[in-house]
C-alpha cells in the first residue's frame, strides 16, 4: 500500500509545483521598479472617521462640503448619504447616514440598462448611456425628471459640468473608436470632439480613461488608464494642454480580441494599468498609480497604495502620498472636497482631513 | 464497481469540460489570456488543457490504461486546485474561465468541487491497488 501513496503524493507535489512555477514566471514582469521618482509626503492627511457599509456595490456618486453620496450599482434608485462634518467630542463622526430611495418621474423601471448617479450640488443626475437617458433632480427632494433632450447619443460614461451640459465618452459610429463629446440642452445637442483621444492600438481599449470636471477651475480632465497622459480641456472641449503622469509608460500595453459567439470585444491579456482611479479637486489631479518608482522599496505597496498629485494649472507633478489598505485590499475610489479626502474601500468608507500645509484652502464655488 | 463509477464521473467531467472549451475555443483562448497567471502561456494552455482532458478520459475507458489515467486525472485536478488557490490568495484580481455549467460555480464552490474530485481519484487509485494484489498473488501461486 506504500507505493501508490508515495506516487500520489509525488504527483500532487509535482503538479502543484508546476502551477506555482507558472505563477512565479507570469508575475515577474508585472511589478518591477520603473525609472521615475516619487516624492512621498508622510503627513498628507489624518484619518478622522470611518463607516462600515452593508454592501460592496457602492460607488461615490458625489460629495459636497458636508455629505458623501454613495450610489449603488445593483440598486440604482438607492442612495446612501453620509455626513462628513458632524462634529462630536472625538472630531467628526460618520454615524449619521440616511438611506434614500430616488424617484424618477414618467419612466418605466425596466428601461434602464446601465444607470449611474452623479451628484453635483444642488442637483443629482441619473445618466444611462445605453438606454440612453438623462434625469435630474434636486438634492433633498430626490425626485428626478427628464430635463433635456436625451435621446441624441449613446455614451459609455458621462459627467455633468453645468446644470444642463455633460461631457461624455462614447464610441463613434463612424470610426468604431472611443471619442469624447458633450451633450447640451440646445441645438446641436450632441457634439463630438474627435482628435482628443489619440489612438495607439485599437482606439477602444488603448484610449480608455476617466473623465473629470473640476468645478473650481472650470476645466475638464481626461486621464488614460493605460498610458501616462491626461488632457486638460475647457468646457467647449478645446485641449488646453496634454500633461504626463510621472511614470514612463507612454504607449498603452493592451490587446483586444473579438468573441464572435458573444458578439463581444474584450481584452485577451491583462492590461498594464498606469492610472487606476483618479479624482480632481481645487485645481489638483489625484491619481492612484500601481507602479513602483525607483526610490520605493519593493514591498512599498504591500500595505498601502500610492496617490500622485498634479497641478492642473501647468501639469506639474507636486508630490505623492500613501493611502493605507483596508483588510489587505486597496481602496476602490476616492474624492477630495475642499480639505476632506473621502476614500471608499469594498465595504468601508473613510473620511480624512488633508494637511493644510500642502493643500491650500479652496475658494468657494458658485454653480453656473 | 466503485472504481468504475469514479471513472465514469471523471469521463463525464473531462469530456464535458473539454467540449465546452473547444466548442467556443475563441472565447476560451481569450479567457485564458485574461488570467493573471497564464497570460504568457495562453496559446499553449488553451490547447493543452482540453487535449489533456480528452486523453485522460480515453485512458479511463480502457482497463489497461485506467490506473495511469487515474494518476493523470488526480494530477490534473491538483493543478486546477492549485491554480484556483493561487488566484484566490495571491492574485490581484480574479478572472473566470470555466466552461458551461461550471462557469456558474463560484470560486469557493469550485474549490470544494475540485477537492472532492481529487479525493475520488485518490480513492480510486488506492482501491485499484487493493484489488490487484490478490490477483497478482494468485498468478504467482500458479507460476510456482
Amino acid at each position: 500500500m506504500k507505493r501508490p501513496i508515495t506516487l500520489l503524493l509525488s504527483c500532487a507535489i509535482l503538479s502543484a509545483l508546476l502551477v506555482l512555477a507558472l505563477y512565479s514566471f507570469s508575475n515577474q514582469h508585472i511589478r518591477k521598479n520603473n525609472s521615475f521618482l516619487r516624492i512621498v509626503l508622510k503627513d498628507a492627511f489624518s484619518s478622522i472617521s470611518g463607516a462600515e457599509l452593508k454592501y460592496n456595490s457602492y460607488y461615490i456618486a458625489g460629495a459636497t462640503r458636508d455629505h458623501v453620496y454613495l450610489a449603488n450599482v445593483t440598486a440604482y434608485l438607492h442612495l446612501l448619504v453620509l455626513k462628513t462634518k458632524e462634529k462630536d467630542s472625538t472630531g467628526i463622526a460618520l454615524t449619521d447616514s440616511t438611506e434614500i430611495t430616488l424617484k424618477i418621474k414618467n419612466v418605466e423601471r425596466l428601461k434602464f440598462k446601465r444607470p449611474r448617479t452623479s451628484v453635483m450640488d444642488p442637483y443629482f443626475y441619473i445618466m444611462d448611456g445605453v438606454m440612453p437617458g438623462l434625469y435630474r433632480g434636486k438634492l433633498n427632494e430626490w425626485k428626478a425628471d427628464s430635463f433635456m433632450f436625451d435621446k441624441a447619443a449613446y455614451f459609455i460614461d458621462g459627467i455633468p459640468f453645468s446644470s444642463k451640459s455633460f461631457a461624455i465618452k462614447s464610441i463613434s459610429s463612424l470610426t468604431d473608436e472611443q471619442v469624447l463629446g458633450r451633450i447640451k440642452a440646445d441645438s446641436p445637442y450632441v457634439k463630438f470632439a474627435p482628435g482628443i483621444l489619440q489612438k495607439q492600438i485599437d482606439g477602444k481599449f488603448c484610449t480608455d480613461g476617466m473623465l473629470h470636471y473640476d468645478r473650481s477651475t472650470g476645466k475638464l480632465v481626461y486621464l488614460y488608464y493605460y498610458r501616462n497622459q491626461y488632457m486638460v480641456m475647457d468646457t467647449s472641449m478645446n485641449v488646453l494642454y496634454r500633461g504626463n503622469t510621472i511614470d514612463t509608460i507612454s504607449h498603452a500595453k493592451v490587446s483586444g480580441a473579438a468573441i464572435s459567439s458573444e458578439r463581444a470585444y474584450t481584452m485577451d491579456t491583462p492590461p498594464v494599468t498606469v492610472n487606476e482611479t483618479s479624482c480632481v479637486s481645487n485645481g489638483l489631479l489625484f491619481v492612484k498609480s500601481p507602479l513602483l518608482s525607483k526610490n520605493e522599496y519593493e514591498d512599498a505597496f504591500k500595505l498601502q497604495s500610492a496617490v500622485d498629485v498634479y497641478d492642473l494649472k501647468d501639469g506639474t507633478y507636486k508630490f505623492s502620498f500613501y493611502i493605507p489598505k483596508f483588510n489587505g485590499k486597496s481602496f476602490r475610489e476616492f474624492r477630495v472636497v475642499e480639505n476632506t479626502l473621502i476614500v471608499l474601500y469594498d465595504q468601508y468608507l473613510e473620511i480624512n482631513e488633508l494637511n493644510a500645509k500642502y493643500f491650500s484652502k479652496s475658494e468657494s464655488v458658485v454653480f453656473k | 464497481m466503485i472504481i468504475e463509477i469514479i471513472c465514469v464521473l471523471f469521463i463525464i467531467l473531462f469530456v464535458y469540460a473539454a467540449l465546452t472549451k473547444l466548442l467556443d475555443y475563441e472565447k476560451f483562448r481569450v479567457q485564458i489570456g485574461q488570467s493573471p497567471l497564464l497570460t504568457a502561456f495562453a496559446g499553449w494552455i488553451a490547447w493543452m488543457v482540453p487535449v489533456a482532458e480528452i486523453l485522460i478520459a480515453i485512458m479511463l475507458v480502457f482497463i489497461r490504461l485506467r490506473l495511469v489515467g487515474l494518476y493523470a486525472a488526480f494530477s490534473l485536478m491538483v493543478m486546477f486546485t492549485t491554480y484556483i488557490t493561487c488566484i484566490l490568495t495571491l492574485s490581484l484580481y480574479i478572472p473566470c474561465s470555466c466552461g458551461g455549467v461550471l462557469e456558474k460555480l463560484g470560486w469557493k464552490e469550485h474549490l470544494v468541487f475540485n477537492i472532492a474530485f481529487i479525493i475520488l481519484a485518490a480513492a480510486a487509485v488506492l482501491i485499484s491497488y487493493r484489488k490487484e494484489k490478490p490477483i497478482a498473488q494468485i498468478v504467482t501461486a500458479k507460476v510456482n
